[in-house]
């Protein structure tokens, strides 16, 4: 990976050199103290060296984001045929120009008739120009019978034995315990890997779950690691995002995670996990950011609607607010507040004396509204 | 034939008397009962989905949503009578405003896509439609073996066209992209972090050729003059922070940047209004002046 490091600098050497415009020559990322050294794990019995950030695909829109992960150590990119119609598995495409080499591809299909997921598989392979990947995932798993579902295994042989995937294995987003059980348990060890939701929010069960495959071979890809990633002011300029990767990573049965990278600082901010240890400190803040999202967490139930008499769309106003004070995104959250009809909107509950909504987790409502208020008005 | 020609005129009936419906209930119950064409209805009552659950639908994906103010997705299959192989899924997507529908259109739309009249823009493929209207995003597939699944797929996209709400205008700020030199099909509307710089928070996106090579427009879309110039600021902190080179350029059009980015290598900028307006992936940034000057001109303009 030095050397990757190496050549990355030769690269953007040259492609600085040759602007003669503004008579620039010089590296091109931060200096290299702070691209930290790669930390690789063995994933399962694939027997591959991965590094333990890997690159989740789905919300990047810029093939640069990824040569910029890939230029910093990060060697795995997954995307997914549905991802955007297969238009994701382009924009890999073009990010892999020139670092196929370095970096390991994985993408999914989803579970169908045979000859739909032969047709999504040619599709994947020409988006992505590939002939082939380093592992194909079978989608969405919710159950033990897919996991063990004849023909899907027979379709999955006859893409490693025609050179389309290297390994195989599942994914799932709802009742990943079973699948994953299921996975393990499996006397033919068909599946080599599994993709499953993990992060600090997680019950014990499915840690153990993890811990149970790790040890049986199977290798563990953790997804959504930041728990719906807010930002808090509560927290001040702390992000809890880093500890929220370190507290996953931190698990040695996790091979390795894909968060999301929307853009450089989110790249940055994630590599830097590489070597970082999960501290105390990071404990508090994951248990502090928990708190910190309680008091504005809108769990969207829609029950203080029924309550409010003059139809205030609060749930709404709440994902407005959500956007402002989680996300920090004033513009998101102005786009959102627009969209609410100003009948329905905060300043409708100017003609109310005392609010009656009630939310059932808490929120206190009135104070919402006029929070709203004072930040849309 | 007789039945095929009564429910034909009773699909047409239908089609005219079609209400533009976007009230949560209403629009779930229109899409139950659409007609669209003979011997097709639907197969289910249709499944509503929001925030919490959407990934039911669209799992892995949902995330992709949420930047552009999803609110609520409506799903509905469709099957055809007398074709037991056909049927048409559709999912009717809210999203906050109809720029951000255009953002979720515009991540599935590409050059190749053929355009099609049916929503504010749709295009149609051999089986698949996609178009926006208004704040919805409508995303059809046609499956199983039916021989005439491709007109019914038209069919069915116009007839959901004609219950969304009628405004078909293109946002307005999809326009700031639209000038002499803008690859066609290219524009898009990224929510966040444009062309991946978390100071760029939202704005659009196009593809140009400059000197023969493919170049990449962008407007970051501000509050103010005054949050454009202190975009533009961070854009430069940021360059002068990753070693990349940056200076201004005093143009009878006004103030200009050039910059070598240590990303998308020659960049122009400036700033028009409350925009910041650029151009990057140049060879060198000298060579996307001349297109500058018009970006410039198309977007100042603009009312």
């Amino acid at each position: 990976m030095q050397s990757s490091r190496h050549r990355m600098n030769r690269r953007t050497f040259l492609k600085v050199g040759s602007l003669g415009a503004v008579a620039a020559v010089a590296p091109a990322i931060p200096a290299q103290e702070a691209v930290p050294a790669p930390v690789y794990r063995v994933f399962g019995r694939t027997g591959l060296k991965v590094n333990v950030v890997g690159f989740g695909s789905l919300k990047t829109s810029e093939p640069a984001v990824f040569q910029a992960a890939f230029d910093r150590g990060v060697n795995w990119v997954d995307t997914a045929r549905v991802y955007m119609d297969g238009r994701n598995e382009r924009l890999v495409g073009e990010a892999l120009k020139g670092y196929r080499d370095k970096v390991y591809v994985s993408t999914k299909v989803v579970p169908g008739p045979i000859e739909e997921m032969e047709a999504s598989v040619a599709e994947s392979l020409d988006a992505l120009g590939l002939d082939g990947v380093d592992l194909m995932q079978l989608h969405h798993l919710s159950s033990k019978d897919e996991v063990y579902n004849k023909e899907y295994r027979a379709f999955f042989t006859r893409l490693r034995k025609e050179g389309k995937t290297k390994f195989v294995g599942v994914t799932s987003h709802s009742n990943e315990i079973e699948v994953l059980d299921a996975v393990v348990s499996d006397p033919e060890k068909f599946w080599d890997t599994m993709m499953i939701p993990y992060n600090f929010k997680s019950p014990p069960a499915t840690k153990a779950a993890i811990e149970r495959a790790a040890k049986a071979g199977v290798g563990i890809i953790a997804m959504k690691t930041q728990a719906g990633g807010y930002e808090t002011r509560e927290l001040g300029d702390v992000s809890p995002h880093q500890a929220a990767l370190k507290y996953v990573l931190r698990d040695p049965n996790v091979s390795f995670a894909i968060p999301g990278m929307t853009d450089l600082k989110q790249v940055e901010e994630c590599v830097a996990v590489m070597r970082m240890p999960l501290t105390r400190a990071d404990l508090e803040l994951l248990d502090r950011y928990g708190r910190a999202i309680a008091p504005y967490y809108c769990h969207r139930c829609g029950a203080c609607r029924a309550e409010c008499p003059a139809a205030v769309e609060i749930p709404e106003i709440n994902r407005s607010l959500m956007y402002a004070e989680g996300y920090r995104d004033m513009a998101l959250a102005r786009s959102t507040y627009r969209a609410i009809p100003v009948c329905a909107s905060a300043s409708a509950c100017a003609g109310c004396l005392e609010c009656t909504a009630r939310c059932p987790n808490g929120l206190d409502i009135a104070e919402r509204m006029q929070k709203a208020q004072s930040l849309f008005a | 034939m007789k039945k095929n020609a009564i429910a034909i005129l009773l699909a047409a009936a239908t089609l005219t008397a079609a209400p533009n419906v976007f009230g949560q209930e209403d629009l779930v119950r229109t899409l139950g009962a659409l007609f669209f064409a003979a011997d097709w209805k639907a197969a289910d009552a249709p499944a509503v989905y929001d925030t919490k659950n959407l990934f039911e639908l669209i799992n892995g994906e949902a995330e992709l949503y949420f930047p552009y103010g999803f609110k609520r997705a409506i799903a509905v299959t469709y099957a055809s009578d007398s074709d037991a192989g056909g049927k048409i899924s559709v999912e009717v997507y809210e999203l906050g405003a109809s720029l951000d529908a255009f953002g979720i259109y515009s991540n599935y739309r590409d050059e190749r896509s053929r355009i099609e009249p049916f929503g504010t823009e749709g295009f149609m493929g051999t089986t698949q439609a996609m178009f926006f209207q208004d704040r919805f995003f409508v995303k059809m597939r046609l499956g199983g073996k039916s021989a005439g699944g491709k007109e019914a797929l038209r069919s069915c996209a116009e007839a959901v066209s004609r219950v969304l709400p009628p405004n078909r205008e293109m946002p307005d700020e999809v326009n700031l992209l639209n000038f002499l030199g803008v690859t066609p099909k290219t524009t898009r509307y990224v929510a966040q972090s444009v062309l991946g710089y978390d100071f760029f928070t939202m704005g659009l996106t196009a593809g140009a050729v400059v000197a023969t090579k493919p170049v990449t427009l962008f407007v970051v879309l501000g509050m103010s003059p005054k949050d454009a110039g202190d975009t533009l600021n961070r854009y430069t902190a940021h360059i002068e922070q990753n070693k990349g080179r940056y200076r201004w350029e005093e143009l009878p059009e006004g103030r200009t940047l050039l910059a070598v980015d240590p990303l998308y290598k020659g960049v122009v900028a400036a700033t028009v209004g409350n925009y910041v307006i650029g151009i990057a992936k140049l060879a060198t940034p000298k060579e996307g002046l001349p297109m500058l000057a018009q970006f410039r001109a198309a977007v100042a303009a603009r009312p």
